[in-house]
């Protein structure tokens, strides 16, 4: 779904079109040329900006948190249910601990879950779609077969039932949802490699006697790339939220875990008076979601524009 | 001769997933049995009832009767309601069938209209608003915008009701669908019950897809309006309401229709968190509900059944697509 | 170009939302009749079988115990009254039980209840898998003996004295109409015994029948007018509307509001307010006979050494757990409580003190180091919150003591699996036993051999005694409610707690929220769930609560 924009190039005012030979406008090259380019999106540079914070936050929690024993057992009796205070900036789940701190300390679990679910999504869709495109024939078609096979199931479902199967634990539904996810990278692989196969970089690399695994993965792999960050990056968002539903559901993060959707789940029992135990992890999902997707379409937006 | 070859792939590709779905479920560890039968159950009955669910015979003899049964449309018996799983999907699915049809159809009659306006008011109000929405619309965590809502109205309970499909009589069963089978029989009390009831979670569900269709039809009207014809025809003179609706929507609605069969096991999927939250009796819940009670049969069965609604929808859509765009028709 | 665009959307716009509001406000569903009041709950469990033989969750059974009927009926003072059953003798083996039955009973269907009816009954129960057939399986089910129409005689396999309790879980069917609507099944003659016919419809001579069940959604129950057992009190419920709502705090939220007359299930504690301060609603209490345990794995070092399982009862804080977590308790002392027990005085128990936990801890075969090194897993049964608090105040306590305790959230299905083999059997497994058969041998059995390896959390404690099983033996062959037999269990949970094979926490309080128009039952009914035998609810079908909400 390329969002093409229609871009106004037309200078502001004609007069520029006379260069000032003494003042020559400095000319940015490479990466700090394509860094500016980038920056020039706003919306991706919130992005960028709020997913640094988070990983900030995330790396920085057992220092910053307030109350970091409040991540593992813990049990407050006079503080259950209190609401936001200075104390307690976000307030207290029903078991009393700091609501504030286990957000701080979930982006942990969502970023890992976004990091873990990318890592093998990619391992094995990559190399498969490389592989489907680049060989073709029968290979290409049992393949792409199995691709399709799982692509009929949504995400979140067969991510259920792999974890209902295994028991239900945090890293069971990581994998699960990576197992799952592996295939929109295939689809992305295999559609460019079928591409990129007559390039004349690769014609000149096979009458070189270059192996076909050298020619998959070092000529036509950097080629690829860009899409596939675009991918992994709108992708992060939808894996945290697939990993949050899960959890949610009783199928991820067991408590006592700090993952948001675990938290949304263990406090909505005393929705709506004690909002807040639901509310702030939410919102951290939300957020967290929010910028992956920002930078996932400035991405797309700058790639787009080659 | 290729509409055959698309069905063969379709029913491989169900095969697949069966095989898939009966070798996790015989090869992974745990014995749910001994906890469906409760407190007090002896060895001997744990036994008797493993037995009597077929679950000491070899692996092959296991697989063969399981797909038998697949055919008949028995899915193994259900731990949590000791029937088998095929009738309770059977009975649940117009529940979530009704609920993603409705979201799926809230999405598009408001979705279409508002990309619409956004293209052909490029940078107004309405564009910048629904620019926003689609980024938020899709980052929200389905489970936590239902509970939210239902917050909202659960505050003030008599606007809506935030749980279950109907409160009164349900109309007399045609479809299970309950919104038809009212129109049919003529029931509106029943319509208008069963419609209050749909509203909180429909909107919840279709959120995500909203803002996608609302962008993508976006992005795509301004494609074609970008496009040379475009200006050719306005310089000729032809009216511009002509210009949007019969030309360039028409172009647009193609790739709609690939959105949607895209869309659809997006929202099967929402649909879990939203049945679990609004208490919606369809199959979405019942597949969540066998997490905690370890109730392969039930979960295998969703997974099947969805599987197979995903695969025959993106069968039709695609036959859709194919049989609108002459330029594809033609390509082969 | 805009103008039309806009005007096309507006008038698109306009029909829908009047479309909309003719739907909102349209009519809404349900009247009400005073002369036949309608009792409305929510149950927060799915109903998933109305079978009696299959049903497991409390939901399940208190629709079946308001179906059907039961030869004897649970008493709180005597343990069962005659039912059914007018009157019954016992061989003087004691194997033997003869049954004379009431000849005025009649089934749903209109056909009276005959012995061939009890006979079938006991016949299917013991066939077909479940629970029950587990309470009753000491019955000889090819001695069955139908004496006459009204007289039938069970003869038991062995001496067993909670046969007679154990009979109220006995529902009596119509055999005749079951064997009428019977389809394709592997019990021979007998097809699936009716069990396709149960899955929504029902077979009972109870106070009320099935009116109608969905699937996910909800029961209504209908009055039996011809219920000869009790007559019927005008201000009785005449239909019962039950709905699923698995959110507790919706379920709370819509009995606030009036759409429901009282809740089933405790309201969590912080929540309990909201109807205690509440003038429209009455809050009953009473307390219950389901004991919490936590009960240890005595194979697993270090729980296999005395001393440490008596720190670990020191270090348990019941009345932080019965006052805090729960609302209201009452101490248990040993695995049986008083009210089954009867009077027993100088049972050894543990009252929280940390001191004496370290003490006892010094005490034990292990040094300081050692037991450091294992580690001692909680089992908490996973969706429940009184639960996990638990654990985590008593693996805190632990945890300052030196010993590596920690919570684990664990599904049911799993902890159950797991308690079979001692191997796999948790180290700590907290949870609770309603005593569906209110006898003491059901809950001592499981510091006897014969109690070993059961799937259910107590057969993970494989702790055993020979002189403790030679009494409760010895006990089971004396007639029950013997005061001999009271003195051997006496002797018995005496010296069970005096080794702490297991953390005998409380029984809890039940509340009870109700609308204070509604008089329902205020204490326990004998067994599991028996004050909701709905024909003893009575309305004040004059006040205007009543009035007002019955219409919603």
């Amino acid at each position: 779904m390329a969002m093409t924009a229609i871009e106004d190039t037309v200078p502001a005012s004609r007069d520029l079109a006379v260069v000032d030979a003494e003042v020559a406008p400095v000319r940015k090259t490479g990466f700090r040329r394509r860094l500016s380019r980038f920056m020039r999106n706003r919306l991706a540079v919130v992005g960028i900006a709020a997913l640094t914070l988070l990983v900030l936050v995330a790396v920085l929690a057992p220092w910053i948190a307030p109350y970091p024993d409040d991540v593992a057992d813990a049990l407050n009796f006079e503080a259950v249910l209190s609401p936001p205070s200075l104390e307690h900036p976000m307030g207290t789940d029903e078991v009393g601990r700091d609501v504030l701190t286990r957000v701080m300390f979930g982006a942990r679990w969502s970023l890992a879950m976004a990091a873990i679910v990318l890592a093998i999504a990619v391992a094995i869709g990559v190399p498969l779609g490389l592989c489907a495109g680049y060989y073709g024939g029968a290979l290409e078609q049992v393949l792409m077969r199995i691709t399709d096979g799982f692509s009929a199931v949504p995400a979140l479902v067969l991510a259920l039932a792999i974890t209902v199967l295994l028991g239900p634990s945090l890293l069971n539904a990581m994998v699960a949802i990576g197992l799952v996810w592996w295939r929109s990278f295939a689809r992305i692989a295999h559609g460019q490699t079928l591409s990129k196969k007559q390039e004349n970089y690769v014609t000149v690399a096979k009458s070189l006697g270059a192996s076909d695994f050298h020619i998959m993965f070092r000529e036509i792999l950097p080629n690829i790339s860009s899409p596939l960050f675009v991918s992994v990056s709108l992708n992060a968002g939808y894996a945290v939220l697939t990993g949050t539903a899960l959890s949610f559901l009783g199928a991820g993060a067991r408590p006592p875990t700090p993952e948001w959707g675990q938290m949304v789940a263990s406090s909505r029992n005393y929705l709506p008076d004690a909002w807040w135990a639901s509310l702030f992890p939410g919102i951290a999902i939300f957020i967290t979601v929010v910028s992956f997707n920002l930078i996932g379409d400035g991405l797309r937006d700058y790639f787009s524009e080659d | 001769m290729r509409f055959l070859r698309r069905l063969l792939n379709m029913l491989i590709v169900i095969l697949f997933v069966s095989v898939l779905m009966f070798v996790l479920v015989r090869v992974l560890p745990g014995d749910p049995v001994g906890a469906a039968l409760g407190e007090g159950a002896t060895k001997e009955q744990v036994d008797k009832f493993r037995a009597q669910m077929g679950m000491d015979r070899p692996l092959q003899v296991q697989y063969a009767v399981y797909l038998k049964g697949l055919v008949d449309g028995h899915f193994g018996p259900s731990l949590i309601e000791s029937r088998d799983v095929g009738d309770i999907v059977w009975e649940r699915l117009p529940a979530t069938l009704e609920l993603v049809l409705c979201s799926l159809l809230l999405a598009i009659v408001l979705g279409v209209p508002l990309g619409i306006l956004a293209a052909t008011h490029r940078n107004g109000a309405i564009d910048q608003i629904s620019r926003l929405c689609s980024l938020t619309g899709v980052a929200f965590p389905g489970f936590w915008a239902a509970l939210m809502l239902q917050l909202l109205l659960g505050a003030a309970l008599a606007l809506l009701p935030i749980t279950g499909r109907i409160s009164g009589t349900p109309p007399v069963h045609i479809t299970g669908l309950f919104l038809v089978d009212a129109i049919l029989t003529g029931n509106t009390a029943a319509f208008g019950d069963a419609f209050r009831h749909l509203i909180a979670p429909t909107i919840v569900l279709a959120v995500g897809p909203l803002a996608q269709i609302t962008s993508m039809v976006r992005s795509m009207m301004l494609d074609e309006l970008g496009k040379p014809y475009v200006s050719f025809s306005q310089a000729v003179g032809m009216p511009s309401f002509l210009i949007n609706y019969k030309y360039a929507l028409r172009n647009a609605f193609s790739s709609t229709l690939t959105l949607i069969g895209f869309l659809f096991p997006l929202m099967i999927g929402g649909a879990f968190v939203v049945e679990k939250v609004f208490a919606w009796p369809g199959i979405a819940r019942f597949g969540a509900d066998s997490i905690l009670a370890n109730d392969y049969n039930a979960i295998v069965g969703v997974t099947l059944v969805v599987c197979l609604f995903v695969v025959v929808v993106n069968f039709i859509t695609e036959e859709l697509y194919v049989a609108l765009d002459p330029r594809i028709r033609l390509e082969r | 170009m805009k103008d039309s665009v806009v005007t096309a959307l507006r008038t698109y716009g306009v029909s829908i939302a009047a479309a909309l509001a003719v739907l909102l406000l349209g009519p809404a569903a349900g009247w009400a009749d005073a002369a036949r009041p309608v009792l409305r709950a929510g149950l927060t469990l799915e109903v998933s079988t109305l079978d009696p033989v299959r049903a497991t969750n409390y939901c399940e059974n208190i629709i079946v115990l308001n179906v059907y009927d039961m030869l004897v009926m649970p008493d709180l003072e005597k343990g069962v009254i005659p039912w059914i059953a007018k009157s019954w003798d016992i061989s003087d083996d004691r194997k033997s039980y003869t049954f004379h039955l009431r000849d005025d009973v009649l089934f749903h269907d209109g056909s009276p209840l005959q012995a061939e009816d009890v006979a079938f009954s006991m016949r299917r129960v013991l066939t077909m898998p479940g629970l029950v057939g587990g309470y009753l399986r000491s019955v000889d089910r090819d001695h069955i003996e139908v004496v006459d129409a009204h007289t039938i005689r069970f003869n038991l396999k062995q001496v067993d004295p909670t046969f007679v309790r154990a009979l109220v879980n006995l529902k009596i069917m119509n055999s005749k109409l079951l064997m009428a609507n019977k389809a394709e099944g592997q019990f021979g003659e007998f097809g699936d015994y009716g069990a396709k016919y149960l899955q929504n419809k029902d077979a009972g001579s109870g106070p009320y029948s099935i009116a109608e069940f969905r699937a996910g959604e909800g029961v209504t129950l209908k009055a039996f007018d011809d219920y000869k057992l009790r007559p019927w009190d005008a201000t009785a419920p005449r239909e019962v509307r039950l709905r699923i709502i698995p959110e507790t705090v919706t379920m709370e939220a819509k009995t606030l509001a009036g759409e429901f007359d009282l809740t089933f299930v405790n309201p969590a504690p912080p929540r309990v307010k909201l109807f205690e301060d509440n003038p429209k609603f009455a809050v009953d209490r009473w307390p219950t006979f389901n004991n919490y345990y936590v009960v240890m794995n005595t194979t697993k070092p270090p729980l296999d050494d005395e001393n440490v399982r008596k720190a670990i009862s020191y270090a348990y804080d019941a009345n932080t757990v019965m006052n805090r977590i729960y609302s209201g308790g009452v101490r248990l002392k040993g695995p049986v409580p008083a009210g089954l027990l009867g009077k027993c005085e100088g049972i050894p128990t543990y009252e929280f003190d940390m001191k004496k936990a370290a003490e006892y801890l010094k005490k034990s075969k292990y040094s300081a180091d050692e037991l450091k090194k294992f580690k001692l897993e909680y089992a908490s049964t996973a969706g429940s919150e009184p639960f996990e608090k638990t654990g985590l105040l008593l693996t805190l306590n632990l945890k300052k003591l030196g010993l590596n305790a920690e919570v684990k959230t664990v599904r049911w299905t799993d902890i159950v699996a797991a308690q079979t083999k001692p191997e796999t059997a948790y180290a700590f497994v907290y949870f609770y036993d309603s005593a569906r058969v209110r006898q003491a041998s059901t809950l001592l059995t499981f510091y006897t051999k014969k109690g070993w390896g059961s799937p259910y959390p107590s057969g993970g404690i494989y702790w055993e005694k020979p002189d403790v099983t030679a009494m409760i033996d010895k006990a089971s062959t004396l007639p029950d409610g013997a005061p001999e037999q009271a003195a051997l269990y006496c002797d018995a949970v005496k010296k069970i707690a005096a080794e702490a094979p297991a953390i005998f926490s409380h029984n809890d309080i039940h509340l009870q929220p109700r609308w204070k128009y509604l008089t329902a039952w205020t204490a326990d009914g004998g067994s599991s769930q028996y004050e909701y035998r709905f024909d003893r609810f009575r309305f004040n079908t004059s006040d205007p609560d009543f009035i007002a909400n019955q219409a919603k």
